[in-house]
């Protein structure tokens, strides 16, 4: 995990999160270690989407920064603070977002297409995690993305029809299969990178 | 709490897609920030939403301008590349036909012939422009042909008691070139009848003229006179009873041997009988003498 952002300025650079703030952080978001867990993922997760849709460049490092600076504020805030603590959050970021507003514009460096291997590699995990599906889930998200354009619609009007629910329904439960096989490819990703 | 919660129905899916798009403005954007922290299901919405946005893109199914938001707005973690790579796996790996690049618009096939930086515009309006100055000239130099052509030939109004147009405006010894242009074919009720008559003639000896038919009936008159005659005439058209029936006044000799004086006369202004012209000098008080002229009309 990263605790200082590497595109702040050298005045934050200084500033490094220790141990003891952060663990005070999950302490703050919820008693349980696992839950503040995911509700810190979540709050990243959420900065991260709002920091794109406003045209930030480098989303995760504000993010992180937004999360470095509650983290060292939580010992001052914990006993007085009601509310929604995520929307804490909201408000640090706003404020480290102008600040690197006020940065002068860095080059947006493109993520560098995926090689030849690491997409085959890819294209194994997809057959892998495929074939851990539930038969119906599989059955279900081939024929949801057999078809493109046109018939693509006529087709998921037709599994819609065949399944007895509405396009809606389908649409969200093919996405969360959609959603599983991501975090199937994924860890596939990683075990296989981790391999010699 | 519970207020902000009702909002969170406010926002459909295109407001979600246009959200990762960068596409929501001002107090929507707002709204739609707030919203994503205090309500789970937005988020879980927005989570499913990022993956369609990743296959709509790897299916090549947005528009150029969608697809331009997606590389600037979209594409700016690590973790949506990698649902990116995932779309693309499986539209490899399900797509029976190959996917084909998204078909223009019929704004964006037209745009390029609206460039005007093409140089099929610059010759286009230099080619104006040199037809424009190539207009101007011909309409500068042949405007009267032209305007003749668009104008018709107007109905002739009947000659009034003026002196004709040469002996208004040419002297008999100028020296300006003659109007040679012919003039248009005339109407034929609006043919003078010319008259010649001599100062000698006696009441006896008057020629008989038949008077035109027609409203605009002109009989043109052309009084002989003594040879090197000059000055200005008046010439007044009577009834023997001495009734004057006409009066023309600033008249010139014109030609030499015999010179004349001509005027016209509206058919109508003479009465049928026995009528005469007298002929004044008006420009002499010491040679006022009067010349008549006799005709009979029937």
């Amino acid at each position: 995990m990263k605790f200082v952002g590497q595109g702040m300025s050298p005045a934050k650079h200084l500033k490094d999160l220790r141990q003891e703030d952060f663990d005070r952080l999950l302490d703050w978001l919820a008693a349980d270690r696992e839950a503040a867990g995911v509700i810190y993922e979540k709050i990243r997760w959420r900065l991260v989407a709002i920091l794109a849709a406003r045209g930030c460049l480098v989303p995760e490092e504000i993010a992180d920064e937004t999360i470095d600076r509650v983290a060292r504020r939580v010992r001052d805030i914990q006993d007085s603070y009601e509310g929604d603590k995520a929307i804490y959050f909201l408000g640090v970021m706003n404020n480290v977002h102008h600040e690197y507003l006020r940065r002068p514009a860095l080059p947006h460096l493109v993520e560098p297409e995926q090689n030849v291997e690491s997409k085959e590699q890819t294209h194994l995990c997809l057959d892998r995690c495929l074939d851990k599906l539930a038969p119906y889930s599989r059955q279900l998200i081939e024929k949801y993305y057999t078809e493109n354009k046109q018939a693509k619609i006529d087709l998921r009007k037709r599994i819609a029809r065949e399944l007895g629910i509405k396009s809606t329904t389908l649409r969200l439960r093919a996405l969360r299969i959609r959603e599983k096989l991501q975090t199937c490819i994924q860890h596939c990703l990683e075990v296989s990178e981790a391999r010699p | 709490m519970e207020n902000r919660q009702n909002h969170s129905h406010q926002f459909s899916d295109d407001s979600i897609r246009r959200f990762l798009l960068g596409r929501l403005q001002g107090r929507e954007q707002t709204l739609f920030e707030e919203q994503l922290f205090i309500n789970g299901d937005l988020e879980v919405r927005l989570r499913l939403a990022e993956f369609e946005l990743a296959d709509d893109y790897a299916f090549k199914r947005l528009t150029e301008s969608e697809t331009k938001a997606f590389r600037e707005r979209y594409l700016l973690t690590t973790d949506r590349n990698q649902k990116l790579n995932v779309s693309q796996a499986i539209r490899d790996r399900f797509l029976t036909e190959p996917v084909a690049e998204i078909k223009p618009t019929v704004y964006q096939r037209l745009r390029p012939w609206f460039d005007l930086r093409r140089p099929a515009w610059r010759y286009a309006f230099a080619t104006l422009i040199l037809v424009l100055i190539l207009g101007t000239v011909f309409l500068v130099t042949k405007e009267s042909r032209i305007v003749r052509r668009i104008w018709p030939d107007r109905f002739k109004p009947a000659p009034h008691a003026s002196p004709t147009p040469q002996m208004m405006n040419h002297s008999p010894g100028s020296s300006s070139p003659v109007h040679d242009e012919p003039s248009p074919p005339a109407v034929p009720h609006e043919s003078p009848l010319d008259v010649s008559l001599t100062a000698a003639s006696s009441i006896d000896q008057a020629p008989v003229i038949t008077l035109p038919v027609g409203e605009n009936a002109v009989v043109r008159f052309q009084l002989l006179i003594k040879d090197g005659a000059q000055g200005v005439y008046r010439a007044d058209l009577l009834t023997t009873s001495g009734e004057t029936l006409f009066s023309a006044g600033s008249l010139k000799p014109l030609g030499a041997k015999p010179a004349s004086i001509s005027f016209d006369v509206p058919a109508k202004a003479l009465k049928n009988g026995q009528n005469q012209i007298r002929l004044t000098r008006t420009d002499d008080p010491a040679r006022q003498e009067s010349s008549q002229y006799y005709f009979r009309v029937q």
